[in-house]
């Protein structure tokens, strides 16, 4: 790179006839350089060579580029250590020798070079070679090359400045590859991750203090207002990581591109900085508009002379559309999307959840339903529509798993047509499987389990004690039962009551139509806690059966679902490990099965070790549970023959399990 | 349906309100929501900093290769008005 001084040197001076010699210059009379290490070095102003000893800085001087690099050349092995001695002979040598198209080289000491003339070049170099300090301009004796600074060296008249307000010219245009679109500054990413933009709505513009960087103002200016804004947002922050990462968004990073921003003279390049800086600009105020609202919000909500149900009132709820006029959207005849319909459909869910308030206090209300999107969304987007009906299915029964498809579909399509904001696509989902599921999930759970649902009702039944009602804990009522039967698939339903766990075992567990959302929330959750991740949040006080819910992490929550499944499909192997064993009638059983796990799970290849209690009788009734624990599996093999709670075997699987699945 | 902050902190707070127990007194209650604002709140604004940092580290690799680039252009902008003085 050529800074503005460099440039300069870049061309002879219009007054000189011939150029200047190159000069190739050593510190040879340094004292204490026992063994030096000799190089070059690239920069700002050009090549120079280094001399370099282990303890002290590097001494530089400015050389020619060609110069070095042929010097270099001829130096074994490019670096090489000299003694002091030879340093400057050797330098000297080399240098002075043919160098092709260079002019006369001359090398001296820092003393020598101050009083000699400037030498006329033998032969006249291409101007790209002419990179040239003067010789007046070396260093004196004794000052370290690395504070010298080039200058004296008027620039050219004719040599235009770049300067920010020169637009780029046809020429840059067509040399330059095609970097003007700046991919990273995007404005998908210079937008602000406010709820509204999040909801696919249009940034909120700019306010007065926003604007406060004027559109004419320097770099420097810029920066300058940004960083005091930040300071001031800052000490307004009450959050200590907020001021922290408002620290580090202040000092390290834009710091760091204000240090940049120093050197830059281009247009395309100060465009990039300016668009960088609007982006923080933005950051700025959006913090502002959260931290402003914080401090309503939290204003109201302290007035204890206003109702929380007035503070927390839905200002759209003065216009509820009346609900029939709401286009039924199970029927085939309105499986054709439309923006009117879909605009009406919008206003009814919300106007259905604002008349009917009550309906969301029962245990499967909103968040259920978020939940259950989740997972919805994600299965979609994974391309497992038959899993997505089969969880639904599991959850609500099959007629109603349809008719959420349906629904489904439609709302996907209002998405794919560009009608539909994802807050629309959430609002109608909820409200829609609201509506589905009101009545019968009314019935379902009406038997409130309390405090039953607590970590140890939930360990006990994450297990196949859960879906055959067994009452492992003695939390569970039989109640539950009738629920659990209809939640299966059909053919699940149709099974003789007292199933056998053996007959559980030879089931196809893997299928999601047989999992309920429910134990692939619990196992996930489990896989959460084990990982440490903080962010799973339980309501069990509320007493719901559907209270759970799981905040995955963002980014995270695919993954979290995904280990889920894993796990799921993996128990569902366990119980087919057990069905097999069962035919090994002459062998130990714990062998039988330590064996066949080892087997399977080392195809996959996962370093496995198994061990079972001895005492195993048989897996007849045994029921299995998974837990993962960091990068193993524990399995927890229960016979109720010997005890609800009796641990009779377990299965350690060490692999770095699935992280990435 | 454009909504401001604070509108989307209510609707946030009346969902959350609902996932409280419906005997749990007025004050607690409050303390709770309270409690949520900060929680949201912070959140938020960490995911917007967050976010900015994340644009501006890649976008700082990108004015680098900005700056190289018309570096290297100005550079033979000078050299082409150079040689032709010349």
């Amino acid at each position: 790179m050529l800074s503005f001084e460099t440039q300069a040197f870049a061309a002879p001076p219009a007054v000189v006839e011939a150029p200047p010699p190159i000069v190739v210059e050593t510190k040879r009379d340094l004292p204490d350089m026992p063994s030096a290490t000799v190089g070059t070095s690239g920069g700002d102003a050009g090549y120079a060579f280094e001399a370099k000893t282990p303890d002290a800085a590097a001494e530089s001087v400015p050389a020619p580029a060609a110069a070095v690099d042929d010097v270099w050349g001829r130096l074994p092995g490019g670096i090489k250590k000299v003694d002091s001695a030879e340093l400057g002979a050797l330098a000297d040598q080399e240098a002075k020798k043919d160098l092709a198209g260079l002019p006369t080289i001359d090398v001296r000491q820092p003393a020598e070079a101050a009083q000699a003339p400037v030498e006329a070049a033998a032969v006249t170099p291409p101007a790209s070679e002419f990179k040239l300090a003067p010789l007046e301009t070396l260093p004196a004796a004794g000052q370290p090359a690395s504070e010298f600074k080039l200058a004296s060296v008027e620039p050219l008249p004719a040599m235009p400045r770049p300067t920010t307000e020169v637009p780029p010219t046809e020429q840059t245009t067509t040399i330059r590859p095609a970097v003007e679109a700046a991919p990273q500054v995007s404005p998908e990413q210079v937008a602000v991750a406010t709820p509204e933009a999040q909801a696919g709505q249009n940034q909120p513009p700019l306010t007065a203090e926003a604007s406060a960087v004027r559109p004419e103002a320097s770099l420097s200016e810029r920066f300058t207002t940004i960083k005091q804004e930040l300071t001031t947002l800052g000490k307004d922050a009450a959050s200590a990581a907020v001021q922290n990462a408002i620290s580090v968004l202040r000092d390290k990073t834009i710091g760091r591109l204000e240090g940049l921003a120093g050197t830059v003279k281009n247009h395309d390049t100060v465009k990039a900085i300016v668009e960088l800086n609007n982006r923080v600009a933005r950051a700025e105020l959006a913090v502002r508009e959260i931290m402003s609202g914080r401090d309503k919000m939290k204003g109201e909500i302290a007035d204890s002379s206003k109702p929380l149900s007035e503070t927390l009132k839905d200002p759209a709820a003065e216009t509820p559309v009346p609900a029939a006029e709401r286009p039924a959207s199970k029927s085939p005849e309105n499986a054709v999307v439309t923006p009117e319909r879909l605009q009406q459909e919008v206003a009814a869910a919300k106007a259905e959840r604002i008349k009917s308030p009550e309906s969301l206090e029962r245990g499967t209300g909103w968040n259920d339903s978020k939940q259950m999107l989740r997972i919805a969304s994600f299965l979609e987007k994974e391309g497992m529509s038959d899993a997505l009906e089969g969880v639904l299915a599991a959850k609500h029964g099959p007629e109603i798993a349809a008719q959420m498809m349906d629904y489904h579909d439609l709302v996907k399509a209002g998405v794919e047509s560009g009608d539909l904001s994802e807050e629309d696509v959430e609002m109608l989902l909820a409200g829609e499987f609201d509506r589905l599921t009101s009545g019968n999930e009314g019935e379902e759970e009406s038997g409130a389990e309390g405090g039953t649902e607590g970590a140890e009702g939930e360990q006990a039944a994450s297990g196949v004690g859960q879906e055959q009602g067994v009452a492992t804990t003695g939390t569970r009522s039989a109640e539950r039962r009738p629920r659990r039967e209809r939640s299966r698939t059909p053919e699940n339903r149709e099974l003789p009551k007292g199933k056998t766990e053996a007959e559980y075992a030879n089931m196809d567990l893997s299928s999601l139509s047989q999992a309920t959302v429910k134990e692939q929330a619990r196992l996930s959750e489990l896989l959460q806690s084990e990982q440490g991740l903080s962010t799973v949040t339980t309501h069990n006080q509320v007493g719901r059966q559907y209270d759970t819910r799981y905040d995955y992490p963002e980014g995270a929550g695919k993954a979290q679902i995904k280990q889920a499944l894993k796990m799921r499909s993996n128990e569902s192997r366990m119980f087919n490990l057990m069905a097999g064993t069962e035919s090994l009638e002459n062998e130990n059983k714990a062998d039988a099965f330590t064996r066949a796990a080892t087997a399977e799970f080392e195809s996959d290849g996962l370093d496995v070790t198994v061990s079972a209690d001895p005492e195993l009788k048989s897996f007849q009734n045994a029921k299995v549970k998974m837990i993962q624990e960091g990068g193993a599996i524990r399995v927890e093999i229960r016979q109720p023959d010997s005890g609800a709670e009796s641990y009779v075997g377990s299965m350690d699987i060490k692999t770095s399990f699935d992280k990435n699945i | 349906m454009a909504t401001t902050y604070q509108e989307a902190l209510r609707a946030h707070l009346r969902e959350f309100n609902k996932t409280l127990p419906e005997s749990m007194p007025e004050e607690e209650r409050r303390a709770a929501l309270l409690a949520e604002i900060d929680r949201f709140t912070e959140a938020d604004a960490l995911k917007v900093l967050d976010e900015t940092n994340e644009v501006l580290n890649s976008g700082y690799d990108h004015v680098v290769a900005l700056k190289a680039q018309g570096d290297v252009q100005a550079e033979q902008d000078q050299l082409a008005e150079v040689r032709q003085s010349l």
